[in-house]
């Protein structure tokens, strides 16, 4: 069944007597769920993801909007004949009631023609339980249960009167960080042998982006951006969405453009011209919830053509901009044009992460990954901070000193020289990356909005 | 092994000393003092002599009108103003509960007796059911409305004064319970109710098969102290019917345990004593069954 949402929206009155203005939890919300998707609302806290589900349940009513399944208007009706399934963030299982009981209670309330018999409940129960593999558990009460284990109970309760919609409200924040890999895989098989659309909210990205065929991306009752989590990912509409994905988060740095090349600090890391079509597509207008998403939209898979024609008179304007460079984005290059101050190395098996501090950078440290093939050209420079002394407080010399002449120098040799002591130990500390453009995410300063752009190749 | 002993434990007892002076003193002393009391016969507190030890007290007692018209009395009040007073409670915070205006307003109104003094209460009481020379009273007035005959609640026949009693005693432990009630409600979690909106139950489903259970804790609490209280009863019945309560036939147990200390015919603490042991053991008993009977139905 395909939900549709229509300028959904949902304001509530402010408890704040100084503030009389509305709370609006959900702002002019459009999406049509296709149907048998799993859908990821995805946002931080607060963010109104919550209130659109239970606009969608029916549990709370929208302040404008309709709301369809499929072809029937469901604004008005109420919760119990939408024929949704709805798992609770605490799964709300009957705590004085067996698994079988919690079960087949839906079923218990069918009237009339749809009225089943004791061995009919429990032959569904026992068929869902089964679904969910709980059928071991049926006599347990859901305090005898691990929070896993209630979890599919929820979602077989949920799931017994064979729902059109299924709404899972943060499924798996109450659970650890193993079992709740474990538990999205479930929900993923689950949502896809029964073939029922699904909609899960969820404030942590990396759940979102791992089992939904798409996400919306939600701030201040505001949709974001919708589309597929990859898309999302490598095309993201604005700085919000930009940090909000991915983990290690995207390296945020204060940069400009001059001249059609992009500076972060005083490093020119890459000479950037408009993509093609770049004054449709590119240009998110954004004033209103509906331009942003339909922006995002059409902008999918656009944005991130490189194999760009070299133009004159695509040149993109001087401006100031967040560059964000996402962890993977970067390479370890001895002539690489962003220069940092190296932190330290966090091994962790698959790969390597290089934690480095920039002047420019709006997060306290970068965190870059690269594989771990470039162990040993990391490492050796490591080892000798370490016999350098506290890291910590070269930086902090570093960063009170703050010469950029001296770092402009520093920046010509990657290997240490034979000069004084202080001198040696700054220029140990210095990483180069190179970076790969695709990677490379430029907002404007003031509306944070994204800037598309193609980079022109060269050496670097 | 020893040293252990020594330094864990000793400290714990001695941080423990102070309650367990004070509970040995004015709690377990006392008990065992009236258990020894309800066995010495003809006890005289001023000489502090006694004829003899035996059961002659507790033979006396079960054996004396007053008394077994007391347990009659006690045992009909309890037996009538737990439930009512509990189901009549349970009614109202549900009322109460699911309104939003005025709530706050209501809860008040129903809180107010607890605060109020139980004589003036009981004043208030008489002067509604009596019937003087002069007036009938407000109770009869409304029964000649309906075209009924009046009835001397106060000193008329016993069904009306243990009506006027039971009726009394409802109105008197309702706002505990429904203070208790509305606050065991409001601890339901809302996702519960949601939930079973989701799936279509109907309100009575809901009370019944979710509400009731969830809230059953606090409603056990309410049957055991309403029992407890209610044996107890004693300052309800004075208030309505004076301190001779024996006259009037309206004498609760623990009624006569005073009488028989301080009355007019008072000055017997030895079946004072005993009237007191044989009282403990009936609630004790009735607490040990709904114990036992809560473990059942009582979920979680």
């Amino acid at each position: 069944m395909e939900v549709i949402l229509q300028n959904l929206t949902k304001k509530f009155p402010n408890r704040d007597r100084k503030n009389r203005r509305d709370v609006i939890a959900v702002n002019d919300f459009n999406f049509e769920i296709p149907d048998g998707r799993l859908i990821g609302l995805l946002g931080p806290s607060g963010c109104g993801k919550s209130t659109t589900l239970n606009l969608i349940s029916g549990l709370v009513k929208p302040t404008s909007g309709r709301i369809f399944f499929g072809k029937d208007d469901v604004t008005d009706l109420p919760p119990e004949h939408r024929g949704i399934g709805l798992v609770f963030q605490n799964y709300a299982l009957y705590p004085h009631l067996t698994v079988r009981q919690n079960i087949t209670f839906p079923l218990e309330n069918l009237k009339g023609k749809d009225k089943l018999s004791k061995a009919e409940m429990l032959e569904k129960a026992v068929e869902v339980a089964k679904l969910v593999q709980i059928d071991e558990l049926m006599d347990r009460k859901p305090g005898e249960l691990s929070g896993g284990q209630q979890q599919r109970v929820a979602i077989a309760r949920a799931l017994v009167k064979r729902p059109k919609v299924l709404l899972l409200d943060e499924p798996l924040s109450n659970l650890d960080a193993r079992l709740r890999l474990q538990t999205r895989e479930e929900i993923k098989r689950i949502q896809r042998e029964t073939g029922i659309t699904t909609i899960f909210v969820t404030h942590d990205q990396e759940e979102a982006m791992s089992i939904s065929d798409m996400i919306v991306v939600m701030k201040d009752g505001v949709v974001q951006q919708i589309g597929k989590p990859q898309e999302v990912y490598d095309n993201p509409v604005n700085l919000f969405v930009a940090k909000f994905l991915g983990t290690p988060p995207v390296n945020v740095f204060e940069g400009c453009v001059r001249d059609s090349r992009l500076y972060i600090g005083q490093d020119a890391v890459m000479e950037i011209i408009q993509p093609p079509e770049a004054g449709t597509a590119g240009k998110p207008d954004g004033i209103s919830g509906k331009g942003r998403e339909a922006a995002a939209i059409a902008d999918n898979g656009t944005g991130n053509d490189n194999e760009g024609r070299l133009e004159a008179g695509r040149k993109i304007a001087d401006s100031n901009v967040y560059a964000a460079i996402r962890p993977e984005g970067f390479r370890l290059q001895e002539d690489g044009p962003l220069c940092c101050e190296l932190d330290g190395v966090e091994v962790m098996g698959r790969d390597i992460s290089v934690v480095s501090r920039n002047k420019a950078s709006l997060n306290p440290t970068i965190r870059s990954i690269i594989g771990t093939e470039n162990m040993d050209r990391i490492f050796p420079m490591e080892r000798r901070n370490a016999e350098n002394g506290s890291g910590g407080e070269a930086h902090m010399e570093k960063w009170s000193s703050g010469q950029g002449g001296n770092e402009e120098a520093d920046m010509k040799q990657w290997a240490p020289g034979k000069d004084t002591d202080r001198e040696n130990r700054d220029r140990d500390n210095i990483v180069r990356f190179g970076l790969i453009p695709r990677k490379v995410l430029l907002f404007d300063r003031e509306s944070e909005k994204r800037i598309y752009f193609e980079a022109v190749r060269q050496g670097g | 092994m020893k040293k252990k002993w020594n330094s864990g434990s000793l400290r714990a007892w001695l941080y423990l000393l102070p309650a367990i002076l004070f509970l040995g003193v004015f709690m377990v002393y006392p008990l065992i003092d009236v258990f020894v009391y309800s066995f010495e016969e003809g006890y005289n507190s001023a000489s502090q002599t006694y004829y003899g030890v035996g059961t002659y007290n507790y033979s006396y007692v079960l054996h004396d009108p007053y008394f077994l018209q007391a347990v009659k009395n006690t045992f009909l009040l309890v037996i009538i103003t737990v439930p009512l007073s509990t189901g009549i409670a349970l009614l109202i915070s549900v009322g109460l509960h699911s309104i939003t205006p005025l709530r706050n307003l209501f809860q008040t109104v129903y809180f107010l007796p607890y605060v109020t003094n139980t004589l003036a209460v009981g004043l208030v009481f008489m002067i509604l059911f009596q019937k003087t020379a002069y007036s009938d009273g407000f109770v009869n007035l409304v029964i000649s409305w309906f075209g009924g005959s009046s009835v001397d609640f106060i000193d008329g026949p016993y069904w009306a004064k243990m009506f006027v009693l039971c009726f009394y005693t409802i109105w008197v432990v309702m706002p505990f319970k429904i203070l208790i009630l509305t606050s065991a409600l409001s601890s339901v979690n809302q996702e519960y109710y949601n939930a079973a909106r989701v799936d279509g139950t109907s309100k009575f489903r809901i009370f019944r098969r979710i509400t009731l259970p969830m809230i059953s804790p606090m409603i056990f609490y309410l049957v055991i102290t309403g029992f407890i209280g209610a044996f107890k009863a004693y300052s309800d019945a004075v208030a309505l019917f004076g301190t001779d309560l024996n006259a009037a036939g309206m004498n609760t147990i623990v009624g006569y345990v005073y009488d028989m200390l301080y009355g007019d015919s008072g000055g017997y603490p030895s079946y004072a004593s005993a009237a007191a042991i044989i009282l403990f053991a009936i609630v004790l008993t009735i607490t040990c069954i709904n114990l036992l009977a809560s473990n059942k139905k009582v979920h979680y």
